[in-house]
């Protein structure tokens, strides 16, 4: 890989870098490498860059590129790589959390498609998530999105879902019983 | 029509036309075509026989048609009644019996009607019976008299069918039983001697034969264990448990300590016996104890209308009603129950249920703070023996076991006992210590290391007193002019406590520094903080009058000592030479300007404190006391408890899950969940939401991961 110049952020090195090393996932230092990459992009700043610019729009038209370029049919690896990917790149000075905001642009723009209440999901983020989103959460959202169907049939909540999906589901049962009262009222009259 | 011109009617033509109406009903009885009675009909019936009955001597036929209306039932029965019985036999001639006496019941009320003129007038004159006892006569005499015999055998017949296990019909089974309940015109006579004593008899007969049966086939200890249970108990078990007067609910309800004690030692010989009966138990219980919880919040809203400080008063009724529900049905477990372990745990459940509700905003886990704070507290609301508080303290820390909050208990109990301990409100020692041992026995050792800490901090604080009186009498130049008394504590023993806010006045901070030079001498490398908030001052008011003496706390004696210097002050300078927050400033000028002593004249004069207010000394106030205390509320600390646990139980649980992480390296979720609610049980019940934010928490701080093809099971990092 060409290091890459300064102020010259380039989203397709940044992505092969991330791929490189999360091939080698399993090896020692790999953390390591992750947190120098971290640390490269940050001074070589996507995010700053996207502070000083218009924020959002740009990181994610970066990646609107980058997925553009890859094969992202259902359930392949290149697709759960940038899934990871995305709330990496989106990572402000090596945090370990996202912003609300950030998050939901990403998803909205990586899942779409591919989550049928991706609408529902992202309202309800934004309504009632006040803190930034984990890692955790974003990557069991992904699990999430595979893993139920509009009627919420397969989810179990026992399962360890984070306390966010949890609620959401939650309020989807709420609604959902609501618009059957309601449903049934307009029938009624 | 009036009554002269009336013919007279005779006997024979009258009787026909009553003949006529009486064979329609029959034929209604019999089920055979028939129009129903029109009340016309009706009324055409009842003014023959009233005609007929008040027409003059010798066409009175008052006798003859009291007689004929007997002889109607008797010629019905003989004719239609009793041939239709005669063929029937068993089961059949019973279900016959029972449709018969049902008709008949039917005829007499009818007949009785029509005949209804011979009742007011000519039955009553000469005392004669009735004529719905007649009529029920005749069915006694001539049908109940031929088959009661037949219909005992057929009874008792089907009850051996259904003691060997065969279905029967019930309701056949009851209606006939009423027929000899009935029959008896209201005397259970009939009913006794016709049918129970046989049965009685049949019954002695049925189980001695079984019993040599059994014998032939069993050995006599499984003769008397399986058989009898079976047969007697087993199989009537929840019948027996359920019936609503006299099943087990009723047994508890009425307090039949006896028949309880009966009912377990039946129960006990069967195998799961007493499991239903324990689950009636628990729901007896559970239902009593959430009776008083309704009636806590009941008088609890209630009484808010009127006056929030005496709210106190309904809960401590409260935990004592709780105490003596405990108190009454530990004695059922113990006497009638034999002290079962069975019957240990539905008592324990049941008071889990309801003990954790709360009452009216308060957690069960505060009422029973405060109810100890009651009782140990001088002038608490509560007048006891010694005896009786020990009593009442073993009790209250028997419910705190049902508790599942008893980290919160314990920080409110604390928050309490500091109140005791520090505004010397503690009535006894030795209580106070009772109690503590007493929850250390039941909660562990660490339940109970920082109340104990301070109940020792105490008795140190007064020698460490002491020492400084006698530093102060060796030392004449060091003494302030101020008589100081300071109690030192240990951190983390105590609530923690502001410190550090007040602007203290100059006669004040040369105490503290004198007081911080003798503890110097004693004590290296130990930091004194002093927390202001907790003072009392005992302070001389020279007033117009007369001088008073006030008890204040250190903050008001701040704030009056700073009129010695000016004498009108604005809110906001007094704000700012105190340094206090807002919140502070208004307690304190209410407790001086606008409560029962005021001390200070507030301008404008109203029931409130604003930031625009400006205060001067009073010096007209005047009191009949030499001495007076002016109170300064307490502020509402149950918030800050609450939210001071919740931060204690992430702590906790944080530790608990890297304890089991640590030891298990790899868990599924469900399990990690379950072995952290269970080693927190014993202080408090997690909920499973705030687990699950402690573990995400944990995945972040790089304690645990997810295993990368099962999301649902946890690895521990080390």
């Amino acid at each position: 890989m060409e290091p890459s110049a300064p102020h010259q952020f380039n989203i397709f090195q940044a992505f092969s870098a991330y791929s490189d090393i999360m091939s080698k996932a399993h090896l020692s230092g790999a953390k390591e490498r992750l947190a120098i990459l971290s640390r490269s992009l940050d001074s070589s700043g996507p995010t700053r860059f996207v502070e000083l610019f218009i924020p959002r729009d740009m990181l994610i038209n970066q990646i609107c590129n980058l997925m553009c370029c890859l094969d992202l049919s259902v359930g392949s690896h290149q697709f759960n790589l940038l899934y990871e990917f995305v709330f990496f790149i989106c990572r402000e000075n090596g945090q370990k959390s996202i912003s609300v905001n950030r998050a939901l642009a990403g998803w909205r723009l990586v899942l779409n498609g591919r989550f049928r209440l991706l609408d529902e999901w992202c309202n309800f983020v934004g309504m009632h998530q006040r803190h930034n989103i984990l890692e955790d959460t974003w990557q069991q959202v992904l699990a999430f999105s595979r893993y139920v169907n509009e009627d919420l049939e397969g989810y179990d909540p026992t399962g360890a879902w984070p306390v966010l999906i949890d609620e959401f589901v939650e309020h989807i049962y709420r609604f959902f019983s609501f618009s059957v009262f309601f449903f049934y009222f307009l029938t009624c009259f | 029509m009036s009554m002269h011109e009336r013919k007279t009617i005779d006997l024979e033509q009258g009787w026909e036309f009553m003949q006529k109406g009486i064979t329609k009903l029959k034929n209604i009885l019999e089920g055979l075509p028939e129009s129903q009675f029109s009340s016309e009909d009706y009324m055409m019936l009842y003014t023959t026989i009233y005609n007929m009955c008040t027409q003059k001597p010798p066409h009175d036929y008052s006798q003859q048609l009291y007689d004929k209306y007997r002889e109607s039932f008797e010629e019905y029965i003989t004719s239609m009644v009793l041939p239709s019985l005669r063929v029937k036999h068993d089961e059949f001639m019973l279900r016959e019996l029972v449709k018969r006496w049902l008709n008949h019941k039917v005829m007499v009320r009818w007949l009785s009607r029509f005949f209804h003129y011979l009742d007011r007038y000519f039955i009553t004159r000469r005392s004669l019976p009735p004529l719905n006892e007649v009529g029920l006569t005749c069915f006694r005499d001539l049908v109940y008299q031929e088959v009661k015999d037949k219909v005992k055998d057929a009874v008792i017949s089907l009850i051996d069918r259904e003691r060997e296990g065969e279905q029967i019909d019930r309701a056949l089974l009851k209606n006939v039983l009423d027929i000899f309940v009935e029959i008896g015109l209201g005397n259970m006579e009939c009913y006794e001697n016709d049918f129970e004593a046989h049965l009685l008899k049949d019954t002695a007969a049925y189980y001695s034969r079984k019993a040599s049966n059994w014998i032939l086939e069993d050995s006599c200890p499984d003769y008397m264990l399986k058989k009898v249970q079976h047969e007697l108990l087993y199989v009537n078990a929840s019948q027996l448990l359920e019936k609503e007067h006299s099943g087990c609910h009723g047994l508890l309800r009425d307090d039949k300590v006896d028949d309880l004690s009966r009912m377990y030692r039946l129960f006990c010989r069967i195998q799961r016996g007493l499991d239903p009966v324990s689950q009636i138990f628990k729901q007896h219980v559970t239902i009593e104890g959430t009776a008083l919880v309704k009636q806590a919040e009941d008088s609890a809203s209630n009484k808010k209308a009127e006056k929030r400080d005496v709210v106190g008063l309904q809960e401590q009724v409260f935990v004592r009603k709780v105490i003596e529900l405990h108190d009454k049905y530990l004695a059922y477990v113990n006497d009638c129950f034999q002290n079962h372990s069975l019957f240990h745990k539905a008592l324990k459940e049941a008071f889990e249920v309801f003990c954790n509700k709360g009452v009216a905003g308060s957690s069960s886990a505060e009422l029973l703070a405060t109810f100890c704070d009651n009782i140990l507290k001088k002038g608490g609301s509560e007048k006891l023996s010694d005896e009786a508080i020990e009593e009442t303290l073993e009790k209250v820390v028997k419910l705190l076991a049902y508790i599942s909050d008893k980290d919160l208990f314990a920080e409110f109990y604390r928050k309490k006992l500091a109140r005791r301990l520090l505004f010397d409100k503690s009535a006894n020692d030795d209580h106070e210590r009772s109690i503590l041992t007493k929850l250390k026995q039941q909660c562990g050792g660490q339940f109970t290391s920082k109340m104990e800490g301070m109940v020792t901090d105490l008795t140190l604080a007064r020698e460490n007193q002491s020492g400084f009186e006698d530093y102060l009498n060796s030392n004449a130049h060091a003494n302030p002019g101020i008589d100081l008394t300071v109690t030192v504590l240990t951190t983390g023993f105590w609530p923690s406590y502001k410190s550090f806010d007040l602007n203290l006045p100059v006669e004040m901070v040369k105490c503290v520094e004198v007081f911080r030079e003798f503890y110097q001498t004693k004590t290296k490398h130990r930091k004194l903080t002093w927390i202001y908030s907790l003072g009392t001052c005992n302070i001389n008011a020279k007033f117009e009058h007369k001088t008073i003496e006030l008890i204040v706390t250190t903050y008001q004696a701040a704030a009056l000592l700073l009129f010695n210097a000016s004498d009108r002050l604005s809110y906001s300078e007094i704000m700012t030479q105190l340094n206090l927050t807002d919140d502070d400033v208004i307690r304190l000028l209410h407790s001086l300007s606008c409560a029962k002593y005021k001390i200070l004249n507030k301008e404008p004069n109203t029931k409130t404190i604003s930031s625009t207010d400006v205060f001067e000394f009073n010096n007209k106030f005047n009191d009949k006391m030499r001495r007076i205390k002016i109170p300064l509320p307490p502020v509402d600390e149950k918030k800050k408890v609450i939210e001071d646990v919740d931060k204690d139980r992430r702590y906790a649980i944080d530790a608990s899950i890297v304890r089991i992480m640590k030891s298990r390296k790899v868990l599924g979720h469900q399990q990690l969940v379950m072995e952290c609610v269970e080693q927190l049980g014993r202080m408090f019940k997690p909920d499973f939401k705030a687990i699950k934010k402690r573990i995400e928490d944990l995945i972040t701080r790089d304690y645990l991961e997810r295993d990368k093809d099962n999301p649902n099971i946890f690895r521990y990092l080390a």
